[in-house]
Order: structure tokens, then C-alpha cells, then sequence
């Protein structure tokens, strides 16, 4: 069928479906050009065309669901997830999002009902299915409030600080020549915190689905998920949280966002970061803030200012060039810089780095030894080695360093945008430090 | 701990002051031990690393390689003499027999691996990018080895302003700069040709590393390896490696040694350093 045809059909077609032709796949990848292109309603135009067309195809349904849900209509998404599961009972991407739909929306047992109606034929179909089932069991054990309870009580408490707070914790640090360790929990850290019982144990497919995922990210590969050397170094990982001086960590926005989209990852990593460090309140234990904070320092030009302070400067990343770019700012003293290989899910953004090997093992331990030939009273080092980079974070305190997990915003200076949230890569700049840093 | 303050002179701090590297490395490679210090090799062509330091390379636990040109000059007729259709894939033959070269002396361990790409011949027309560029490597590495300044090659001699010229900037900017030290590569003293040898230079005193014999047999294996380039390497042997802090030179003069290449051509190298040279 031609678009012409659907004229003389009698439907006046819309704006969009000429660019769908007649083929309901081809419609269906027309409709997600558009959409992530942003043009949502171009995009449901489409859909919604097809599914006229086609209602007994199952793609146009679940796409739009799709769109829906993320346009907040969760009633409207529930609907056309139904359409699409009735007109066919066996796809399991369909009955994945389904399911995800209904978990998001809090409405659990109609999720596990859902689930359940699923008869799965191939091992790998069993295996998701599994895992599903655990993230539902994850979100009755551990619900929404609960997490979104911790999140509350991390950021109301007296010992949370936002990015000028930070700041000047930096900088006092930095004055007065004491340690000073600031590390994020995000979710591939989140991935590897959890209490044992649960890892081995009623969500252990979950976790190992959500640890092999992180580890290609990070390596390429996931064949360090059982290496005992890997293991002992999480328990190293661990023990740098109590002893850092600020964790950034989730908020309670993050948790409505990964709770309302039934994440697999998002959820559990999420929220067992949060249920890690909350006890930690109780205690003389460290600050918190967000684990965007190495966003808000930047936006805030509170790192330029930092950076341009006089103080001596060290890098940990995985930008060959970016050491000589910091210390080419007046007023920046590049005192030293470490290269790590990249994190291997970004190598196409960040390019050639010469360097062949993986982050573990060999490079961590030439960092540590480097890190440990020395003093670094005084010092400050900006540390964009993702979850390695805790470590290195502990190290450089241990020593007397002040050390700041920056992250991506290492990418960012590099010109690398790595993260969605790094799209509008002007504003994330390195600069030449002359027209940064002033107080907002 | 080392120290708990800043290093002394200039206040700069960095993974391990100069002083100490230049001792620690030196200390390592006379005494044939690992070094775990972070090491730049940096050399103008593919076998360069292999003459200069073949049998030293795989105790250099924490290596980069920084190889300045493609080793395959412009002039079309020299990739046609030594058997290739064109400039291009002579390069790319010397990049693969590195790679062959490099399995064998660090068995492929390197830590980083960088290209500069620039022709064989034509390292001097490139000087101002290739010293950028090394500001931007050698930062992170503790160690830099090169090429001395000597009259050997046009381009073992850019390739030791280059570095000197690098590390420089970067202490003048109050950042990190590794120590310099070189090896050996060639040079004509009294009209004769030396290899495996350093200019005569009573400041600038040298260690001799006498090769091991499984180190002689690498040596050997990687010199096969380096096909394209057969004839040339029948220059060198397999006698001891000499290592040395590198001296500060003068670019402004003529190499201490005979330039092999010409007067004239040494005259236009001077003024590419020059040109080079940050103000």
C-alpha cells in the first residue's frame, strides 16, 4: 500500500507517515527516527497510523505505548500495552515493557499477573523472565517509600551540602593541608553495593545481570564477575564509603524517575546505595551530596576557581591531552597526571587513546603504586577513573591529598560528550580559566 | 612517604621528583632490574627502540612508545627500492614489523602506544606540532628516553630537541616534566662510524648494560623482525647498551659529532629549532 492508497481509502494521511512508506517495520523506524530526533508527535502521528492500519500487529501498539509512557500518560501506555499483548501473547520484548509499565505505575500484582501469563520457550527467554520476576520482588522488598525515604532523610540532613558547601570544604582542605576525599556513587557503583544475602541469594540473577552489564561498560567484558582478586577489590571499595569525607549519592527525584520506569539497574543500584550509606548518618561518619555534584562544581565555576587557586594540581583520566590543556591555564600548576584506559562503552566517543589495555589490572596498579610512591599534602587532584577512581580517591587522602571525583566532566572538558546529560557540550567547557571560576 | 612537603626547588610536586627518577631508572637498567617508574621511549622511526634499547625494554614495566615518524619517506622512489607501490603501505609494512618487533621485546606489554605519523625525513618540518604534541605525553610519564644529539640522523637529532624542548615548557608552565635520558643510536667520530655509543662526554657520564643472553636472543629476533630495513640494521650489534642522563644542549650549535648529513642540512635544522623553540 502506497500513501496514495491510504488516500484513496479514504484517510487523509498525516504528517510524517510519507516518510513510513507502506511497510509497518519501516513505519516503525520511521516513528523512532523521528522520536529521537524529538519530534514525539511526529513520531505518534506515525503510530498511531499504524496501528489503524494494522491493528493486529503488536510493533505500532507497543511503540506507542512507549511514547506514552514517557510522555506520563501511564493510563494511555497501560492501554496500548494491552493491545499489543493481545495481538500477540508470545513476544516477550512486549510483555518485558508491559510488565516494566504496570511495576512503574505501582501496580505490582497486576506486573506479576502479567509476568506470569508468559510461558517462556528458550533458555535466555527463562532467564529475563527471572530476572523480571526479581526486580518485582526487588520493588515489594524494597519499595518506592522506602528508598525515597532515604533519599529525604540524606538530603534534609544538617550534613548535607550543596556545591558551594563543597566548595569550601575543598578549599579549607586544601588551606589547611588536610585529607580530603569527595567520591560519587552512581549506578555502577550502586551495582556493586548490596547485602551479600541478597546478592546470592532471592536477587542474584538480578545483580549478576546488572554487574556483568557495568563490567562491559567498563572493560569490555564481563569476565572479571567472578574473579576473586575483582571480589576482594569491591571490599576495598566499600571500606573507601565510611572513610570518605563527602559521598555524593542519589536523590529523591532519581528515585521517582527509576522506580516510575521499572529499571533494572536504576532500581536495585539505586537504591542500595542509599541503603548503604544512610546508617551512615547516625554517626561521625562523611557528608553527602549529590552524585551530580561534579556537575554543579562546574556550572557553579566553583572547580575553576579551585583549580586556579594556586594550589598544585594532579589528573587521573583517560584524556591524553587534557593534562597539558589544564596546565596550559594561568594560574594552574599541572604538578602530576596519571592516564587510565577509557571506559570501553565510550571508546568510539573519546577516541584513540594508544592506550591497549584495560583499566584492571594492570593500569589500576601501576596508578596505585604511583599514587603511593608519594606525599600529596597539599594537592589537588581531579580523579575521572569511575569506579577505580574511588580507590584512587581513598589513596590520595590516605596520603594526605585532597581528592575530588569529577567524572565526566573530565569528558567533558576533553570535548567528549559521554553522557546524555553532557549533550550541550558548551556549557561543560574546560576554557582558558580567564573568564571562570567568578561567583555567581 | 617520601616527603610530606613540596619538592624543593621549584615547589613543583609530582609522582617522583627527578632527581629520584633519574637515579631509580638508572639505578634499574645498569643493574638489569623491572623498573615500575612510568617511561616515554621516544624515537624517530620503527626499529629505533629496538637498536637503542631492545634488551632493556621488557623490564620497563609501565612503557609508552612514542614513535615520531612513520619511518617511511615521502620520495616515492624509496618505497619502490625497498619493494613497496607506494609510500603508504611502506609505512604501514614498518608499522606491522614494530608490532612484530614489539612482541618479542615487551611481548605486546605497553601501557600506551602513540603515532605521530609524521614522514620519514621530514621531522623537522613538524617540529612545532611534534613538541606540542610531547608536552601533551610526556606529562604523565616520570621518565623520558631519546635520542642523543649527535649528527647521526636529521631526525634522531629533531627527535632530541624535541623532547628537550617539551620537557622544558613544561617546567616553564610549573607542571610536571620527566627526567631525560637517552640511548644510543649512531654517530661518525674521526670519520668513522660509531653505533651502540655516546659522543665522548665526560659531564654527561653513561652506564653499559651488557646484554643477558636470552635479552641478546630478543634482540636479535626483533631485529629480524624489521624486515624492510635488513640491510641498515647490520650496522648494529648485540654488544652492551648504554644509558645516560641526558646533557642540556645547546641546539643553537652544531651536534658534538661530525653531521653526518651535511652542514647545510644541519643549517636548516637549526633554524626549524629555532622556529620551534617557545619564546
Amino acid at each position: 500500500m502506497s500513501p496514495g492508497g491510504l488516500s484513496e481509502a479514504g484517510a487523509a494521511p498525516r504528517a510524517g507517515w510519507a516518510r513510513a512508506g507502506a511497510d509497518p517495520v519501516k513505519a516503525v523506524r520511521a516513528a523512532e527516527a523521528l522520536r529521537d530526533d524529538g519530534d514525539i508527535l511526529g513520531a505518534a502521528a506515525i503510530l498511531t497510523e499504524l496501528c489503524r492500519l494494522f491493528p493486529h500487529l503488536p510493533y505500532g501498539w507497543r511503540e506507542r505505548a512507549i511514547l506514552r509512557r514517557r510522555a506520563g500518560d501511564a493510563a494511555g501506555a497501560a492501554h496500548d500495552f494491552a493491545r499489543a499483548l493481545a495481538a500477540n501473547p508470545g513476544d516477550l520484548l512486549t510483555r518485558v515493557q508491559a510488565v516494566r509499565q504496570l511495576a512503574g505505575a505501582g501496580r505490582l500484582d497486576e506486573a506479576q499477573a502479567c509476568l506470569a501469563a508468559f510461558v517462556p520457550r528458550t533458555p535466555q527467554q527463562t532467564g529475563r523472565v527471572a530476572r523480571l520476576d526479581q526486580l518485582l520482588a526487588y520493588m515489594r522488598h524494597h519499595p518506592e517509600a522506602e528508598a525515597s525515604r532515604l533519599a529525604m532523610a540524606i538530603r534534609t540532613s544538617p550534613r548535607h551540602l550543596d556545591a558551594a558547601a563543597v566548595e569550601v570544604r575543598i578549599a579549607a582542605a586544601l588551606a589547611e593541608g588536610r585529607p580530603f576525599s569527595l567520591i560519587r556513587l552512581g549506578d555502577g557503583e550502586g551495582a556493586w553495593i548490596s547485602d551479600p544475602a541478597e546478592a546470592d541469594g532471592r536477587f542474584r540473577d538480578l545483580y549478576r545481570r546488572n554487574r556483568k552489564r557495568i563490567l562491559r561498560t567498563w572493560f569490555g567484558t564481563d569476565a572479571l564477575i567472578d574473579r576473586r582478586d575483582f571480589l576482594a577489590l569491591r571490599e576495598r571499595f566499600l571500606a573507601t564509603v565510611p572513610a570518605a569525607t563527602v559521598v555524593g549519592v542519589t536523590y529523591p527525584e532519581r528515585i521517582r524517575h527509576e522506580y516510575g520506569i521499572a529499571s533494572p539497574d536504576g532500581v536495585p543500584s539505586c537504591t542500595n546505595v542509599l541503603r548503604h550509606v544512610a546508617p551512615l548518618l547516625d554517626g561521625a561518619g562523611p557528608s553527602f551530596c549529590t552524585h551530580d555534584i561534579h556537575l554543579d562544581l562546574h556550572l557553579s565555576g566553583g572547580l575553576h576557581r579551585l583549580i586556579g587557586a594556586g594550589h598544585p594540581i594532579g589528573l587521573i583520566s583517560c584524556h591524553p591531552p587534557l593534562a597539558a590543556a589544564l596546565a596550559r591555564r594561568p594560574g594552574t600548576r599541572l604538578a602530576a597526571a596519571l592516564l587510565v584506559p577509557e571506559e570501553k562503552e565510550f571508546a568510539g566517543i573519546i577516541g584513540a587513546t594508544g592506550m591497549p589495555g584495560s583499566h584492571y589490572p594492570e593500569a589500576f596498579g601501576q596508578v596505585i603504586a604511583r599514587l603511593r610512591g608519594r606525599d600529596w599534602t597539599g594537592v589537588l587532584w581531579l580523579v575521572a577513573a569511575g569506579y577505580l577512581g574511588k580507590l584512587y580517591c581513598h589513596e590520595i587522602a590516605a596520603r594526605g591529598g585532597v581528592a575530588v571525583d569529577i567524572g565526566s566532566i573530565a569528558d567533558a572538558w576533553s570535548g567528549k560528550a559521554t553522557r546524555p546529560g553532557l549533550a550541550d557540550l558548551a556549557r561543560y567547557r574546560l576554557g582558558d580559566g580567564q573568564h571562570q571560576g567568578a561567583r555567581r | 612517604m617520601i616527603a610530606a612537603t613540596l619538592d624543593s626547588a621549584d615547589g613543583i610536586v609530582m609522582t617522583t621528583d627527578p632527581a629520584t627518577a633519574r637515579e631509580r631508572a638508572l639505578r634499574a637498567l645498569a643493574t638489569r632490574q623491572p623498573l615500575d617508574l612510568a617511561v616515554a621511549v621516544v624515537t624517530a622511526h620503527p626499529d629505533d627502540e629496538t637498536v637503542g634499547l631492545g634488551g632493556a625494554m621488557a623490564r620497563l614495566r609501565n612503557l609508552t612508545l612514542v614513535q615520531l615518524t612513520d619511518g617511511a619517506p615521502l620520495e616515492p622512489d624509496v618505497a619502490a627500492r625497498a619493494g613497496f607501490p607506494s609510500r603508504q603501505s611502506y609505512a604501514a609494512a614498518r608499522r606491522g614489523e614494530l608490532v612484530d618487533a614489539l612482541a618479542v621485546l615487551v611481548e605486546g606489554r605497553l601501557a600506551r602506544q602513540v603515532f605521530y605519523e609524521i614522514p620519514d625525513g621530514r621531522l623537522a618540518d613538524h617540529l612545532a606540532v611534534a613538541v606540542e604534541r610531547l608536552v601533551e605525553d610526556l606529562i604523565h610519564v616520570d621518565v623520558v628516553l631519546t635520542h642523543p644529539y649527535e649528527g647521526g640522523h636529521f631526525d634522531h637529532d629533531a627527535a632530541a630537541f624535541a623532547v628537550q624542548e617539551a620537557c622544558a615548557r613544561l617546567a616553564r608552565h610549573g607542571a610536571h616534566a620527566p627526567t631525560r635520558l637517552e640511548f644510543t643510536s649512531y654517530h661518525r667520530l674521526h670519520g668513522l662510524l660509531r653505533t651502540g655509543r655516546f659522543l665522548d662526554d665526560p659531564a654527561a657520564p653513561e652506564i653499559v648494560v651488557p646484554l643477558s643472553a636470552e635479552a641478546a636472543r630478543r634482540k636479535e629476533v626483533a631485529f629480524a623482525c624489521h624486515r624492510s630495513q635488513a640491510g641498515n640494521l647490520r650496522m648494529f650489534g648485540f654488544g652492551p647498551e648504554r644509558f645516560r642522563a641526558a646533557p642540556t644542549y645547546d641546539f643553537a650549535r652544531p651536534p658534538g659529532g661530525e653531521a653526518m648529513y651535511g652542514m647545510e642540512v644541519w643549517r636548516g635544522l637549526s633554524r626549524a629549532f629555532a622556529g620551534a623553540t617557545e619564546a
